[in-house]
């Protein structure tokens, strides 16, 4: 994942080149669910429920925003590569890493069950760009730098090329507001209205991924988030905040500021994990034996599943409803590989999200 | 809990569930009025953590009946269906000749916690039994009048649904034809799309392909066919409605994900629960009173007016100590349901110049035919049911013998006969099954089970009553519901005639049928055939009490007027399925949350 982005040139000069940022954005996106969904389904039934409902939250708008980036993408006239091998994100994987004392520029983002190094994992992948930070050619310090560099790359071509030139994607290939639930957010149509819209829509798309995940400058709260639905009017961190407040066992309350959460607190059991094993692969475990089998079960599951929403991204919207059927068969795949003993006497199994061809 | 003798609301409401929401949410949207509801059961569904233990509770229920999830409360006793054999621990007195087999639920949220989701409307002619059939009663409203309040209720209650999918006789003029405009009003929609069709509707409807069938006082053929079922589950929304998920809890729940529990839980709270309207009340204009069981409706012998509602507040559920209170309003509204509301009130001595209280209890009795479809059908997954075969609703035949739904089951004989655990108990017990021959028999049977329920109207009869007895009371004082009750030849007639069309059905269709009755089961009955013989049948009860203390034409034999206010008492509103003359063949909650809705309407009127 890092060295694809470090690929990354400069500028974007041509619609290919703005296609391939928008694929590596969706990949980005795509990257960071297994290691949530490890997390998530990691934590035993009926145990950790706000850490729980807190990281299914970030997955949910995590695939908010993959579905974001397909409707720039599609508006501009590109496709996804949602399915193709060399686009899925293999693990551990490396991330660019804001912190750049140790030289090294990029952390490691293993699949590992919940636990304080995984939440503090997930805080690094979300962390806000500090606010003086300009958006850097080469290196990116954080996600949010990258989709920094991926607007101000749109406004350009659009100046050399015309809005009308860029955005003549077929409006049939968007998903629409109605196929999304669960979380907070909205999906945009990004070829509604005229080509100057499209552009403003498309912008509006990626700072709703930014300021979901990073949030809005110094704030805990992503800008004008709506109130949940119902009568709670509590707006909802961004999600490095949300994750943090795992850490904390706190929530933060409307008004707060960062690091300094005043909501309810919450219960936090770090023991009430299965201990998957760091990044499994199919390969650690004997060919034809019963986990090795249930592993490429899995990763088929996995890669079916990537399948549909590759579809529904590519003119089928109507196909994200067999997407979702397939997150929750992945769902049952995955807590029972959680329950598997791997024979090392201290782990289990694991899903391992791994490609698998036909 | 604080002490609210002093304080008069607006309105004083006994129950939370859906009847007593909506006309609370209704007295509330943009006024300034304050309204206490009395709720005899807990509260506990209100917080995502209280209604978590209800799933906890239920998955751990040996039992999976309707109110498995919900613990039992001594001092606010449910009726339990597992009790129709146990006269003894019985809630309700059973008087018999035949029992009454349904059941309700007394807790925050109602009966609308375990019910399944059906919200079809009933149809024109269940308004006009007597004019148009010579049979039962005519309401004081037509269907025309409550159309708009069942649009409003779709609304609330979240429905999904495709209207071009609800076309069959009785929705049109003269019970042929469908005519969209007249049923639904121009351009409605319902907020919601669909529920998608289980794959075994979509066999289903494949396999009754050119059925057609006969049905005594009739003498054209009747068409088979399936139509998607209405219901109050989240779905894809239309319009920008926004579907209403888990109280506390609000993006969970956002659309059904196929838990296939509904009845008695979902535990997502994808369908409706009235906790759900009672939560989009401001709270500065809502107090709900849990653990307050009303007990007397007081009056003023001066001005026959009500001046208060005496109930009795208690700490825990087990033990009988309690402390007394009266709660003061300008206006009383009963919402506890028709056997509660009517117990309510005869213990009062109130509201029944009529003699009509607590008389006229109806109930669906629910005819289950059961069998297996030639190949793997996918049972037991997806909401109880998603569609039904809608044609035996209105007809000719109507003046001969009861109308009667279809619903066709998602979840095998999960209700006729207790799979899929009494199918193990079978295999393993008789036949001795273990390991792989097990699995392997299970799979090969399970996969297949089909059931229909035939749910048959019952009519209006006079000695279906409730009545109460100083000598039988519950743990707190409070009189338990005495139900004489019986089934009457209009519905057994319909209950044999469903028989014999489930039969021709399912030979046609291809089904294995497996359908047995049980003599012994509480629902037992028999009726002559044509041969002189007679064949036995089993009915269940499908938790759609109504009728005891209906709404009517004059004070002399009706209990509320057309604007559900008691003829007796002038702020005195009685709401919920209690005040139906008739049941038709739809699941009663859609008709009394409109009803409801309507009379919020009317009260809001008489406050100003």
């Amino acid at each position: 994942m890092l060295e694809k982005l470090r690929t990354l040139t400069q500028t974007i000069e041509t619609k290919e080149d703005l296609w391939h940022y928008l694929n590596i954005a969706m990949e980005v996106e795509l990257s960071t669910i297994p290691p949530y969904l490890c997390a998530l389904y990691s934590i035993e039934p009926g145990s950790n429920q706000d850490s729980y409902n807190i990281i299914k939250s970030v997955v949910i708008e995590e695939m908010l925003h993959l579905t974001l980036a397909a409707n720039v993408l599609n508006a501009t006239g590109g496709s996804s590569k949602l399915n193709e091998p060399e686009f899925i994100p293999s693990y551990p994987t490396q991330l660019p890493d804001s912190d750049i004392k140790d030289g090294n520029g990029h952390f490691v983002v293993p699949l590992q069950p919940f636990s304080r190094a995984a939440i503090k994992a997930f805080m690094k992948i979300e962390h806000p760009g500090r606010p003086t930070d300009p958006p850097e050619a080469a290196g990116w310090h954080t996600i949010g730098q990258f989709y920094d560099g991926l607007m101000t790359g749109l406004v350009q071509l659009c100046e050399r090329q015309s809005a009308a030139a860029v955005f003549d994607g077929d409006p049939a290939l968007q998903i629409r507001p109605e196929q999304y639930y669960g979380a907070e957010g909205t999906i945009i149509v990004v070829t509604d209205g005229d080509p100057d819209q499209r552009l403003e829509n498309a912008m509006n798309a990626m700072r709703e991924i930014v300021h979901q995940g990073e949030g809005l400058d110094d704030s805990v709260f992503d800008g004008d988030r709506l109130p949940a639905k119902g009568t709670d009017a509590d707006p909802v961190p961004a999600h490095f905040y949300r994750f943090e407040q795992i850490l904390r066992g706190q929530y933060y309350a409307a008004g707060d500021v960062r690091e300094r959460p005043t909501g309810a607190h919450f219960d936090v059991d770090w023991n009430a994990a299965y201990p998957m094993g760091d990044s499994p692969k199919a390969g650690d475990y004997p060919v034809g034996s019963e986990i090795s089998n249930y592993l490429q079960s899995f990763n088929r599951a996995y890669v079916n599943m990537l399948d549909e929403l590759q579809l529904a991204f590519t003119g089928h919207p109507e196909r994200l409803r067999e997407g979702i059927g397939r997150m929750y068969k992945l769902k049952y795949e995955m807590s029972s590989l959680m329950k598997i003993p791997s024979g090392d006497g201290k782990t289990t199994v694991g899903p391992s999200f791994q490609f698998v061809g036909n | 809990m604080t002490d609210d003798n002093e304080f008069e609301y607006d309105v004083v409401i006994v129950g939370a569930g859906v009847a007593g929401a909506m006309v609370a949410k209704r007295v509330t949207e943009g006024t300034d009025k304050r309204v206490l509801i009395l709720e005899a059961g807990k509260g506990s569904g209100m917080t995502p953590e209280g209604y978590r233990s209800y799933v906890d509770h239920y998955y751990s229920s040996n039992a999976k009946v309707p109110n498995s999830p919900y613990p039992d409360n001594k001092n606010a006793p449910s009726a339990n269906v597992l009790d129709l054999s146990d006269h003894d621990k019985s809630y309700l007195v059973q008087k018999g000749p035949f029992p009454f087999l349904s059941d309700y639920e007394r807790a925050r949220g109602g009966t609308t916690l375990h019910w399944l989701g059906t919200c079809l409307r009933m149809l024109p002619n269940d308004f006009q039994m007597q004019s148009k059939y010579g049979v039962a009663v005519d309401w004081p409203i037509s269907y025309d009048e409550l159309e708009p309040y069942y649009r409003q209720a779709e609304f609330e209650i979240g429905v999904s649904g495709d209207v071009v999918d609800q076309a069959y006789p009785g929705t049109g003029p003269d019970n042929c034809g469908y005519d969209p405009e007249r049923f639904f009003g121009d351009g409605y929609e319902y907020p919601m799309e669909k529920i998608p069709q289980s794959y075994l509707d979509l066999r289903l409807a494949e396999a009754v392909e050119g059925l057609q069938v006969q049905i005594p006082g009739q003498s054209d053929p009747i068409d088979i066919f399936v139509a998607s079922t209405p219901q109050g589950r989240n779905s894809v929304p239309r319009n920008g409605y926004e579907p209403v998920g888990m109280v506390g809890e609000p993006e969970t729940g956002q659309r059904c994900e196929g838990n296939s529990s509904c009845t008695p839980i979902c535990p997502v709270q994808a369908k409706y629960n009235a906790l759900k309207t009672l939560n989009q009340i401001p709270a500065d204009q809502l107090t709900i009173l849990d653990q307050c069981v009303a007990s007397t409706v007081l009056r003023d012998p001066d001005t026959n007016l009500i001046n208060g509602i005496e109930y009795k507040h208690y700490e825990d559920a087990d033990a009988p100590s309690q402390t007394t209170h009266v709660a003061r309003g300008k206006i009383y509204v009963l919402a506890a349901h028709a056997i509660e509301n009517a117990k309510l009130l005869l213990a009062s001595d109130v509201a029944n110049h009529s003699d009509q209280v607590g008389r006229n209890l109806m109930d669906h009795l629910v005819l289950l035919t059961w069998g297996l479809m030639p190949d793997n059908v996918g049972s037991f997954r997806g909401p109880g049911s998603t569609s039904g075969i809608p044609v035996f609703r209105d007809g000719d035949f109507r003046s001969d013998h009861s109308a009667f739904r279809v619903e066709i089951g998602n979840w095998g004989w999960n209700w006729a006969a207790g799979a899929p655990v009494t199918d193990v108990q079978h295999l393993v017990d008789t036949e001795n099954l273990f390991g792989a021959h097990l699995r392997q028999r299970l799979a090969e049977t399970v996969p297949r089970q089909f059931r229909i329920g035939w749910e048959v109207e019952q009519l209006p009869d006079a000695e279906n009553r409730v009545t109460i007895d100083d000598q039988l009371l519950d743990q707190l004082g409070n009189h338990r519901p005495v139900i004489q009750y019986r089934v009457s030849d209009p519905e057994r007639a319909a209950a044999a005639a469903a028989k014999r069309i489930s039969d021709e059905l399912f030979e046609y269709a291809g089904i294995e049928g497996h359908t047995a009755y049980d003599p012994q089961a509480p629902g037992y009955f028999t009726y002559p055939e044509d041969s002189g013989s007679a064949s036995g049948y089993v009915v269940n009860g499908a938790g759609h009490l109504v009728g005891t203390h209906r709404m009517g034409f004059t004070r002399d034999d009706s209990v509320v007027d057309a604007r559900q206010r008691s003829w007796d008492h002038l702020n005195l509103y009685l709401v919920g399925c209690g005040n139906m003359p008739t049941l038709g063949t739809s699941n009663p909650t859609l008709t009394a949350a409109a009803l409801s809705l309507w009379a919020g309407d009317n009260i809001l009127e008489d406050l100003d």
